[in-house]
């Protein structure tokens, strides 16, 4: 968990303070960002859950 | 609380303050003010403070995953002292005269008299709020102790800033022959769907007699491939033990060459779209959303990658999907908490990509939860199976975060009143009732519980163990209510600070019986105060 945080915020960090600010509709929007991220670091942790016991 | 803790909080005050400060005062309002140090701020302030941010958060990351057993001693040493309140008093008046002086100095086209003087005042008062705010967690000479642990870890987050600043121009450089390949790229996947009347490789200009675009350097493509890197770069990192090298490092190039690809596609999807005759949607929805879905699809796909291919993990026995059960692995629960909250994400951005002017498809981030919730009904019958909840304190708690959310939009200076958007005040009637009562039902039902199981019952409990779902809601830390809340705040945009209290409430109501219907309730007569307000007096820009 911590590391994916880590992943995450220095991921949206990088989109915000890089990216910011150059164009109207740029490939990436930084001011989408928070949400992409959050939907990007949830799937990573979906995706490293252990299956259930049946 | 330990030194991570302490630290966290100090961050996420002086970083949301920071935030603050950016959104309020430009520096462009800086420009053609007197004054030499003015001129210097208006000039360097904006890099200055980014390269800051890098080197901390880098800082911060490398000494918390390198000096591991260093940060847990001293942490356990630092936990035994209480928080002070004389530097957190003297934090507030630096910030009440940083706002101040800032106000006066960035005041936009009028001269300030003595700007170098309110310069140096406005740098003072930021850096006392910075200090007072570590000393309110921590006293001095633990400080300085502190500074000691990262060791020569300063040093390499000062060259990995340096060397961020520096690739990040470097990188700006390659973007017109970028810009050019992408351009040629886009009219070969072009070729078979439309004849291209508009080619002009000189301005970067293609497209039919109905629909042109222009290929910015920032449509190139190369935004999109640096996060990809920046993203698998560092799982590379900190997965290493999960996979297997030098195999794992394919990723990179593979990542990269499919994002560029993909950018080309997206350029190329948009002008289809234009040219059938949805202007809107491709200019609007399609142009700002389609970006992040390709990077959100091709980073899942190289982590299930990294993670679940034999050939990049080592041995079929270290793939998460065995039910061997790995030590690094999450809860079994992590999907029943988290992906009603993720699919109205996931909706989210695809009705926005598809939408011009208005969301017509938001009926979609209704369907997709309850799909979810349909799927997991046996998880959710365990959850919810408690005892009757006394529904007192959590109704009075939603009619109280609704009280805070229009005080604090009242004292942002939002306007105090929007209008119903007009093409849905235009759409035929049943069409118009139809998203009502869509907006209604998600707000009132499948957004608090979607948003409740993800902020409150999973993150809370997970920032304290991986196994959450072992844990009783009673054995919170502070620190997990404080992020969980300010992470519920910061999904809500501008209106993050009325975000962060709703969510330290909700979070209080969950951690104080245990149970997860509370908050949801409470969350639920919020949201169905707001949709009245909207619906009966009329109060849209709470929708």
């Amino acid at each position: 968990m911590s590391k994916i945080l880590a992943l995450s915020l220095l991921t949206l960090a990088s989109a915000t303070f890089v990216f910011a600010g150059s164009v109207t509709a740029p490939e990436i929007d930084a001011a989408s960002g928070v949400g992409a991220l959050t939907l990007l670091s949830g799937a990573v942790l979906v995706l490293r859950s252990r299956r259930r016991k049946q | 609380v330990g030194l991570a803790g302490r630290v966290a909080a100090v961050a996420a005050l002086i970083g949301a303050e920071f935030v603050c400060a950016t959104i309020a005062f430009d520096g462009d309002d800086l420009r053609g003010k007197a004054g030499h140090i003015t001129a210097l701020l208006a000039r360097f302030g904006s890099p200055v403070s980014r390269s800051l941010v890098v080197f901390c958060a880098l800082l911060a990351a490398f000494t918390w995953l390198l000096r591991k057993t260093e940060v847990a001693e001293f942490s356990g040493s630092a936990a035994s002292i209480s928080p002070r309140w004389p530097p957190l008093v003297v934090h507030l008046f630096a910030v009440a005269g940083f706002v101040l002086i800032g106000r006066s100095l960035y005041a936009a086209g009028q001269s300030t008299a003595a700007p170098d003087l309110l310069t140096l005042f406005l740098l003072a008062f930021a850096s006392a709020a910075v200090v007072s705010a570590a000393l309110a967690v921590l006293p001095w000479h633990r400080w300085k102790r502190a500074l000691f642990l990262p060791g020569s870890l300063w040093l390499w987050s000062a060259a990995a800033s340096i060397l961020v600043a520096v690739t990040t121009d470097f990188a700006r450089g390659m973007w017109l022959s970028a810009t050019a390949f992408t351009f040629r790229l886009v009219r070969l996947l072009l070729l078979p769907f439309v004849p291209l009347t508009v080619l002009d490789p000189a301005h970067l200009r293609l497209g039919t007699r109905r629909f042109t675009v222009i290929i910015s350097p920032e449509c190139s493509g190369l935004e999109g491939v640096s996060l990809l890197l920046l993203f698998v770069g560092l799982w590379l990192i900190l997965f290493r033990k999960e996979c297997r090298f030098p195999q794992a490092l394919l990723l990179l190039p593979v990542g990269a060459a499919i994002q560029f690809l993909l950018n080309a596609v997206r350029i190329a999807v948009l002008l289809l779209i234009g040219n059938s005759g949805a202007r809107q949607i491709a200019a609007g929805g399609f142009h700002s959303q389609a970006g992040w879905i390709f990077f959100i699809l091709v980073a899942l796909g190289l982590c299930a990658a990294a993670g679940r291919i034999p050939w990049f993990t080592g041995s079929p026995a270290k793939s998460l999907s065995s039910p061997a059960v790995p030590d690094h692995a999450e809860s079994p629960w992590t999907a029943s908490y988290l992906l009603p909250f993720l699919s109205i994400l996931a909706a989210g951005m695809l009705s926005h990509a598809w939408s011009g002017g208005f969301e017509w498809l938001y009926p979609l981030r209704v369907v997709a939860p309850l799909a979810v919730f349909w799927f997991y009904r046996r998880d959710y019958r365990q959850l919810f199976s408690q005892p009757r909840p006394n529904m007192l304190f959590p109704v009075a708690a939603g009619f109280l975060v609704f009280a805070i959310w229009i005080a604090f939009d009242s004292l942002s200076g939002a306007p105090a009143h929007a209008a119903i958007p007009l093409p849905l005040e235009r759409a035929w009637t049943p069409l118009r009732l139809f998203w009502i009562s869509f907006r209604v039902f998600s707000a009132v039902v499948t957004v608090p519980l979607a948003e409740e199981l993800a902020f409150r019952g999973f993150l809370i409990r997970r920032l304290r163990a991986r196994d959450f779902h072992l844990l009783p809601p009673v054995s919170y830390s502070w620190a997990g209510l404080l992020i969980s809340s300010a992470a519920f705040g910061l999904l809500h945009g501008s209106r993050w600070p009325a975000g962060v209290c709703a969510g330290l409430i909700y979070a209080i109501l969950f951690v104080r019986r245990g149970r997860l219907a509370d908050p949801v309730i409470a969350h639920a007569v919020t949201n169905a105060c707001l949709a009245a307000a909207v619906l009966f007096l009329g109060y849209w820009q709470y929708w």
